[in-house]
């Protein structure tokens, strides 16, 4: 009853036909793309197979806390005007002037000291600032920080002893930890009585230390060692508190099982952007198999994950010496699948704005937007109007409260993004919504939620997703710890009616959902709901709607610039109201190349039945490959061994389009000499006869003979021709001392050079000059590549540099997708549905379209909202302009370069947190600095500039020895990130920085007795987090790679906060002639490699 | 007095977008609501927390929200209709929206029922000019049950559209569906039960009853159908007939049988062909009376022939008239010679001498008035 869905939707009767029919059109790409892609994974089965080695014995132990955290008032030090005139009145009824930053303010409280006019405002003013006052112009000074709480007794009298420095815990008090359990309510605090608050939940530590030394990384309080016991006595955490620990059972007793280490590749490409074990430890793997097929007898449960250490904790230990794969997740494709056939079939009242999307831009009505206006006191998060970017985000709520349907928020990096989802998240629930909070990565949605749960709006949260890639802050909001909780309490209510711990639970997990007003998490991971969960049983039920209710009023999608539309449906279709947010110019949604390749290797059609199959793509391949002019070289002549089937694709792919001046001839059994092309056939009887056909072989640019006939015809093939494939390799076909091999090789030996000698763009070795060489070089890429591949890269690649200036190699890389594309089959709307469908984000889609040409409708999913309705967009989007993240030397490159001018212009915030952090590392000449490091790559890794990082690091952990923790409240230690665009480079620099800090995780190092953690990544995975220091090791020296992708460096050169250092080879990048890479060599002051620091192993 | 009403129920079938609720097992629900009913009948916060420890109170509030539109309180709290039946079961309505197949029985005792709702999936297409508007869709948030699966509950909560035009697909009901409604008078009680089948399945239902006051209807009846019949005496609750065309078993059992063509009940429409059985008659008249104790008195002494002593027959004829519709009228025994007068020695010649050797041959024979005709008060049987 398709009609009825529709007629409820559509705002008129009258346009039902129109409407369904629209929809149909406009998603049927996208249901094509998805059936595909099911279609391959089916066949596929798995995504990355690896090697792995059981983890020793894993002892858990849980820390207690041997001291007690307080807090007692702190007088804030107050803002002085030091020349303020003795005999000057100060009259609070005029209003002051801040003249640095344009702002009024307002004097409520002015008392004369001997240091000055002690004075109070709002908005606060801040040091340095010039200030006009009752005709009066002074400099603002602020007072002496108050000393730090020295002696603390008890009531009694008792003295307190404190276990480490106070710290600051904001502005307006002092955070104290006291050893011993505390319970009083007031303490004294050199001699004055305070009121204390107890603090019961804060950060612990990230590794504790034994009595003898040994270090032990903690997470969530819990510590997993492989090792022994710590030694007796009690643990020192590296916060400098103490810990005591008790053992939580041998081999996590808990949750039985065993631990896997998952070990690299040995196989891994050198250009690979993510280290396949991440895939194993991230998203919602549930199940690994011990072979490539599924058999329940081989497969094993995913009980738990350690992705730092990039461990897995199995139900059963897997075969030794097996590997383990791990399945396609086709839950997530079925779901996606129901999604676009809800949309498209069955499609309810609430999803009017989804359907919009797909109506024809010149005709849809789109409903107006009325901004909501709040108050001054009416805002929760954006208090601050005098903060740059305030009013921006301010915008961006007013519109996103006051549309019917989207509301989209475009911010670069450090904007405040997050601010403004916090505030626009605490207005709906304030006013009785229910939101749903997703984005691509957990860290991106553990920020917001973690800041929310610090403000006083009534929000009731619950954070799905895997327990273990949680926030330790945020992991109280997760499913099962609410549900837990629920249970424990429920079990001790005396009137609770006897039932059984499934029932309870089952009710548990339905007072969490109906209890949250907010529920968070990753876009893929968010399925995990149990509302989704709950319905996606039979998989098989294709008229199953995904969603039966608007469960949620809106969805905020953040890092909207990863997630493809069809991602987004699956939560789209249960929200009412939807919030677009993320860059455009940041990284698009992963695509695993893998994937792409898969899908093209089995492309079918609507029937699901092949349409472009593997013979035909061997034979487009060996077309293009062997057309090229450095092959077509005069006396240069081919002889393609290859299946009939192979060969017959050939055919049929030269008489589509026929090739001007190439002579083939196709070698055919007894009487088969029907030819419909430009191929001219002589049969095995003609060549033994020698008729004048046979001459044809002799004079033919290419001889094709099919595998089974070649020992028929070898010896009377002609011995100049030049193979395509090592025949010799494969003696079923032609014996060892076959007369064509011994003459071919005899000739080949003394052909000489060609006349033109060529490098491969993509070889690495030296120039290919002889005839011999060419046929070498030719068997091995043949024999290594296949189609899909070449399909598939060039099309990410082209995506990639989308935004890039670099017109050319676009251009290129279109030019051969076009040559790669058979002629016999038409693949185009395949090729298309990859490029338009499986590659952009919604955001992408919506604000720039994917081309109107491309698709057989105009809709907003194919020519952008913003392109096809510029007003209705205009009323719906709001852009940040301002970024609080970088220091201004960082952001300018971005800025210039990749946002020309129009975004990341540099906040009031930025000069302030400057001033108090206390960053003076380093001798850098810059804040944005290029070391110039003029290694060489080799297998992958660049070792010199891992060694060039390394040195850059003990330099900072020497300096934050001596500096001391950083003067802001939260993290309270230097944040160090290494990236590198490559996982082989990553994986080195990993090792690098396991050893150098002695802890053996691979993503996270805490360096003991220093300030300092230091995370590990590629910039594909480091998107939504920040460090103060980011060392982006370029890796390679002789040709670009993939850091060409204007994105992919908007990333990588937008994680820093106080310094960026590029390390790589200046001189190669400066010349590469790719625009953006030779304007960041140029713009960052070079310096060069230290002398290197003597390492210092971590004690 | 018994009659059992049936009719056809028109059942149509279409398929209409709604947003329904199914009954669902829900404890959590049915606890909170209890607890509610402790306190005040309302769901509170406090309720919340008493009931389900561990929610937050901005998760109360959500809670109390999730309730009011589930329909289980009002906006103030308020326990409705619905929570109470969730205390009562345990079961909520879940709701959900989509496509349905309604099999809607339209009749008065019924009202706009739905006996039967199928999920449609969207690929079940119809053409566009088969939507047409609904016109009287069923009822909201009332409380049906499946008359296929009687465990299933659910309720219509809306026919929801972007554009204020319900429209439904009409399509072959492929059912039939017939009411019993059986009226006990004497018990004054009334049960209906629907039968018949939808898509070749039983249809199974539980009897329900009216609120009906049936002495009422049975006078209504008494002026309307029952009239040409006699005349229904409301007070005593029976019909006055004439004597003429009774039944030997009508004469002593004091009912009949009516057949009639049509009868109507206020507000629950009219059914035909009726068979009010067991209908309590009376004489219309005194003489209809003393005709129908005389048939009556006859009847028992030919049907039980002894010899009777004019005492005997006395009490005879009272045990025959007082207590029954008779009574009021006070029929005559007729005296001793009426008695055995007439052509009854050659009609029933053993009957003339049960009657008269008793008392020609009585040893101390009968007084006069012994044998003189008697009428017998009807309030307490003695000679009046």
């Amino acid at each position: 009853m398709k009609v009825l869905f529709f007629h409820a939707t559509a705002g008129h009767p009258r346009v039902t036909p129109a409407l369904m029919g629209q929809a149909s059109k406009t998603l049927r790409p996208f249901r094509q793309f998805i059936r595909q892609a099911i279609h391959t994974a089916k066949e596929r089965q798995f995504r990355y197979q690896l090697p792995w080695a059981p983890v020793r014995d894993v002892v858990t132990l849980r820390l207690e806390r041997l001291y007690t955290t307080i807090t007692v008032p702190r007088t804030p030090p107050g803002m002085l005007l030091a020349d303020w005139p003795r005999n000057a009145h100060a009259d609070l009824s005029n209003r002051a002037f801040v003249v640095n930053r344009s702002i009024p303010v307002e004097v409520e409280l002015a008392t004369a000291t001997p240091r000055g006019l002690l004075v109070s405002t709002t908005p606060p003013l801040v040091a340095g600032d010039q200030l006009v006052w009752c005709g009066i112009q002074g400099t603002v000074t602020q007072e002496d920080p108050p000393q730090a709480p020295h002696t603390i007794t008890d009531c009694d009298g008792q003295a307190l002893v404190l276990v480490g420095p106070p710290q600051l815990d904001g502005e307006h008090r002092w955070s104290l930890c006291v050893d011993g359990r505390f319970t009083g309510d007031s303490v004294y605090v050199d001699g004055e009585e305070v009121e204390v608050e107890i603090v019961t939940a804060h950060e612990g530590p990230k590794r504790v230390f034994d009595a003898a030394g040994r270090a032990f990384s903690v997470a969530g309080m819990l510590v997993r060692t492989e090792e022994d016991l710590p030694a007796d006595g009690s643990l020192r955490g590296d916060d400098g508190l103490p810990y005591r620990w008790v053992r939580e059972g041998a081999r996590d007793r808990g949750r039985p099982g065993y631990w896997v280490q998952l070990l690299p590749p040995a196989d891994a490409g050198i250009d690979e952007l993510v280290d396949p074990r991440v895939a194993f430890c991230e998203g919602d793997v549930r199940e690994v198999w011990s072979q490539p097929k599924h058999d329940k007898s081989k497969t094993f449960r995913v009980r738990r994950v350690d992705a730092e250490r990039y461990q897995l904790l199995l139900d059963e230990l897997p075969p030794l010496g097996s590997k383990l794969h791990l399945p396609v997740d086709l839950r997530n494709l079925y779901l996606q699948q129901r999604a676009l056939q809800q949309l498209a079939e069955a499609p309810l009242p609430h999803h009017q704005g989804l359907l919009r999307l797909c109506e024809d831009p010149e005709h849809v009505r789109w409903p107006a937007v009325s901004p909501v206006s709040l108050e001054d006191d009416e805002w929760r998060s954006l208090t601050d109007p005098t903060r740059s970017g305030t009013s921006e985000q301010r915008e961006f709520v007013s519109k996103a409260l006051g549309s019917p349907d989207f509301a989209f928020l475009e911010g670069p990096p450090g904007s405040g993004k997050t601010t403004a989802i916090c505030e626009l998240v605490q207005q709906l629930v304030e006013s009785g919504q229910r939101v749903l909070l997703c984005a691509s990565t957990h860290v991106a949605i553990d920020n917001v939620l973690e800041r929310l749960l610090d403000t006083e709006s009534p929000i009731d949260a619950v954070r799905i997703g895997r327990l273990e890639r949680v926030d330790d802050n945020v992991q109280r909001m997760h499913l099962d710890a609410r549900v837990a909780a629920l249970v424990a309490a429920w079990r001790r209510l005396p009137g609770m009616p006897a039932r059984g711990d499934e029932a309870l639970v089952e009710m548990a997990e339905r007072t969490v959902i109906m209890a949250a007003n907010l529920t968070c998490g990753t876009t893929m991971g968010i399925v995990s709901h149990p509302l989704f969960r709950g319905r996606d049983g039979g998989v098989e039920v294709w008229e199953r709607p995904i969603t039966t209710m608007p469960h949620w009023d809106v969805l905020i999608v953040d890092e909207a610039s990863k997630t493809l539309v069809q991602e987004l449906m699956v939560p789209a279709l249960m929200a009412k109201r939807w919030i677009v947010v993320g860059d455009v110019r940041q990284l698009p949604p992963f695509s695993d190349r893998a994937d792409i390749v898969a899908n093209l290797r089995d492309l079918v059609g609507e029937d699901d039945q092949p349409i472009f199959p593997r013979e035909h793509q061997r034979a487009v391949l060996l077309l293009f490959r062997m057309m090229r002019r450095d092959v077509t070289q005069p006396g240069m002549r081919w002889l393609l061994v290859e299946p009939p089937g192979v060969l017959h694709w050939i055919e049929r792919e030269l008489a589509a389009e026929p090739e001007p001046g190439l002579s083939v001839v196709r070698v055919v059994p007894r009487g088969d000499r029907r030819s419909s092309g430009p191929v001219a056939r002589v049969t095995i009887e003609e060549l033994r006869r020698g008729t004048p056909e046979a001459l044809l072989v002799a004079a033919a640019d290419w001889v094709l003979v099919s595998e089974d006939v070649l020992a028929a015809v070898s010896e009377r093939l002609p011995s100049h021709l030049l193979l395509t494939k090592d025949i010799a390799a494969s003696p079923q076909w032609l014996a060892e001392s076959d007369a064509l091999l011994l003459r071919q090789g005899w000739w080949l030996a003394r052909a000489g050079n060609l006349r033109t000698s060529y490098r491969d763009e993509r070889s690495r070795g030296d120039e290919v000059s002889t005839l011999e060489q060419s046929q070498g070089c030719e068997i091995d890429w043949l024999s290594r590549h296949d189609l899909a591949q070449e399909l598939a890269w060039r099309l990410t690649r082209i995506h990639e540099l989308r935004h890039s200036r670099n017109d050319r190699d676009r251009e290129r890389l279109r030019r051969d997708l076009e040559r790669l594309r058979p002629c016999a089959a038409d693949i185009g709307e395949s090729l298309a549905e990859i490029e338009d469908i499986g590659l952009p984000s919604i955001l992408e889609v919506l604000q720039e379209g994917i081309g109107a040409e491309r698709s057989k409708r105009r809709s907003a999913l194919t020519v952008g909202f913003r392109t096809g309705c510029s007003t209705e967009f205009a009323a719906r989007f709001e852009s940040l302009s301002y970024q609080h993240r970088m220091h201004p030397e960082i952001s300018a490159f971005s800025r210039t370069v990749i946002y020309e001018g129009e975004a990341l212009k540099d906040a009031n915030t930025i000069a302030e947190r400057d001033v108090t952090i206390g960053w003076d590392f380093g001798r850098f000449r810059g804040r944005r600095a290029w070391l110039h490091v003029p290694g060489r790559e080799a297998g992958g890794v660049n070792e010199d500039e891992v060694k060039a990082i390394e040195t850059v690091v003990c330099e900072l952990i020497e300096w934050a020895r001596s500096k001391g923790r950083p003067r802001r409240n939260v993290p309270g230690h230097w944040e160090v990130a290494c990236l590198s665009f490559y996982a082989k480079q990553e994986q080195a620099i990993s090792r690098m920085l396991a050893q150098l800090t002695g802890d053996q995780r691979s993503t996270r190092f805490v360096v003991r007795d220093a300030p300092v953690e230091i995370v590990c990544g590629t910039v594909d995975r480091f998107q939504g987090r920040e460090a103060d220091l980011v060392l982006l090791s370029m890796r390679n020296t002789r040709r670009v790679g993939f850091l060409d992708s204007p994105n992919r460096l908007n990333v990588a050169v937008t994680r820093a906060r106080q310094q960026l250092v590029v390390v790589g080879n200046a001189d190669y990048f400066g010349g590469c002639r790719i625009s953006e890479l030779e304007q960041l060599v140029r713009q960052s002051p070079r310096v060069h490699p230290p002398q290197r620091v003597p390492r210092r192993r971590s004690r | 007095m018994r009659v059992v009403l049936s009719c056809e129920v028109p059942v149509e079938r279409f398929a209409v977008f709604a947003e329904m609720a199914w009954f669902e097992s829900r404890p959590e629900l049915g606890w909170l609501c209890r607890t509610a009913r402790g306190d005040g009948d309302r769901i509170s916060s406090d309720a919340v927390r008493a009931a389900l420890p561990g929610v937050s109170e901005a998760g109360a509030a959500n809670v109390i929200q999730w309730c009011t539109t589930l329909g289980l309180c009002d906006a103030g709290g308020a326990l409705t209709c619905l929570g109470e039946d969730v205390a009562e079961t345990d079961e909520a309505p879940v709701p959900e929206q989509g496509v349905y197949g309604f099999w809607l029985a339209q009749h008065p005792v019924l009202g706009r029922r739905l006996l039967e709702v199928q999920r449609l999936a969207s690929r079940r297409d119809a053409r566009f000019e088969d939507v047409e508007p609904l016109e009287v869709g069923p009822d909201c948030a009332v409380v049906f049950r499946s008359v296929l699966n009687p465990k299933q509950r659910f309720v219509v909560r809306d026919l929801p559209t972007n554009n204020g035009h319900t429209a439904v697909v009409r399509l072959a009901a492929n059912a039939s569906c017939r009411l019993r409604w059986t009226l006990d008078f004497e018990t004054e009680q009334n049960a209906w039960q629907l039968d018949g089948s939808i898509d070749a399945q039983t249809i199974t239902h539980d009897a329900e009853h009216e609120d009906l006051d049936l002495w009422s209807l049975a006078a209504a009846w008494g002026t309307g159908p029952l009239a040409s019949m006699g005349r229904w005496d409301p007070h005593k609750r029976r019909l006055g007939v004439a004597f003429g065309g009774l039944g030997d078993d009508e004469q002593d059992r004091f009912i009949k049988t009516v057949e009639l063509p049509r009868v109507e009940i206020p507000g629950k429409g009219g059914y035909d062909d009726v068979t009010l059985e067991d209908v309590p008659i009376g004489p219309a008249t005194a003489i209809d009376a003393q005709r129908w104790a005389m048939a009556r008195f006859d009847r028992r002494l030919l049907a039980a022939p002894r010899y009777r002593s004019r005492d005997a027959i006395r009490e005879l004829f009272v045990a025959l008239t007082q207590g029954t519709a008779l009574a009021a009228h006070a029929p005559i025994l007729p005296s001793h010679e009426r008695c055995i007068g007439g052509d009854l020695y050659a009609r029933q010649p053993e009957v003339f001498w049960n009657l008269a050797a008793p008392v020609d041959l009585a040893p101390c024979p009968p007084t006069r008035e012994m044998l003189a005709e008697a009428r017998f008060d009807a309030s307490t049987g003695g000679e009046g």
